[in-house]
């Protein structure tokens, strides 16, 4: 979601605190997963607001780098990085309606309820993070 | 290749596990048990772009200079605080703490360095009138403190930087380290 395991790491260090802080406001246990990725997303957004007038984070970062292993294949981390690439390309909303959907695996209604934003807007920012995907990896989706 | 394979195809990699870095669980830890502390008994993280970091360098480094020259005349007048911070070759860090108030029955130092104590390091009057002092061997690095007048009120050290954390409580800071040698 951020591009860098620096950021990634204080945000998740963050979610921790606040989810500590706040458990009592987690009113059903047994969807704590649910509570806990909402802190996440609201946190991401925050950091993210916060970096923004910060210059633009190569993708090519620890994070791409320790995502692979050593003995990968060189084509393989050239399609890692390009995908880093082109999702961390993404405007930021587009971005995260994308993540959660095909990387987390959330359902449109799960997502709505972490995000507070509504399924069909969440379908339009997943339907246009495709499309965006899809101009910058076209020789991914042709291979 | 139609959407959902490629989206899939997209996804696939990004579920990749990534290695937290070494030490990341204790960090957390420790901000949660810092979280879970009453203000005056937490410690803070601040950021400072590098010229902040050489300016407050620069301050504490002024603050030392000052700090000896008032030690080598303890006959004189005190100041309202200050910290003195020498340092011996094998970098053990001894710092004095030095609080002024004429109507203290008793002052304590409480922070970071003796866990956030408030009995464990008492300070004690000096021969000027309301000064009190005391010596700490603290380890090199960023410490938070405040002063505990009379078990009740807590004061922060008017000669060292202090900041705020979220709820406007004050603490003091002090930095003992490498970037104090030779100072």
């Amino acid at each position: 979601m951020l591009g860098d395991q620096d950021d990634a790491e204080d945000v998740l260090q963050s979610v921790f605190v606040r989810a500590f802080k706040h458990l009592d406001k987690c009113e059903d246990p047994a969807r704590f997963g649910a509570w806990l990725h909402r802190i996440v997303v609201n946190e991401c957004r925050t950091h993210a607001t916060r970096r923004g007038h910060r210059e633009a984070k190569m993708v090519r970062d620890d994070v791409v780098m320790g995502g692979i292993s050593a003995d990968a294949p060189e084509s393989d981390v050239v399609l890692r990085e390009k995908i880093d690439w082109a999702v961390a390309a993404l405007p930021m909303d587009q971005r995260e309606a994308f993540l959660l959907k095909h990387v987390d695996g959330l359902e449109y209604e799960e997502m709505a309820a972490v995000t507070g934003v509504g399924v069909s807007a969440l379908k339009m920012r997943v339907k246009r993070a495709i499309e965006r995907l899809r101009e910058r990896l076209g020789d991914l989706a042709d291979e | 290749m139609d959407t959902e394979e490629f989206a899939a195809r997209v996804a696939a990699p990004l579920r990749e596990h990534v290695s937290l870095r070494a030490g990341f669980d204790a960090r957390v830890m420790r901000a949660v048990e810092m979280a879970a502390r009453p203000w005056w008994r937490r410690t803070h993280a601040v950021s400072v772009s590098p010229l902040g970091g050489l300016a407050l360098a620069a301050g504490i480094a002024a603050l030392m200079v000052l700090s000896g020259v008032a030690a080598s005349r303890v006959s004189d007048p005190a100041p309202t605080a200050s910290t003195i911070i020498a340092q011996a070759p094998d970098t053990v860090h001894v710092v004095r703490f030095v609080m002024h108030d004429a109507d203290a029955q008793h002052v304590a130092l409480v922070g970071d360095f003796n866990g956030w104590s408030r009995e464990a390091t008492p300070l004690v009057p000096s021969e000027v009138d309301g000064r009190w002092v005391v010596d700490v061997v603290i380890p090199p690095g960023r410490h938070e403190y405040v002063f505990l007048i009379d078990g009740e009120r807590w004061v922060t050290d008017p000669s060292a930087v202090s900041q705020r954390d979220e709820f406007g409580q004050a603490s003091s800071v002090v930095r003992i380290g490498d970037a104090l040698r030779g100072t």
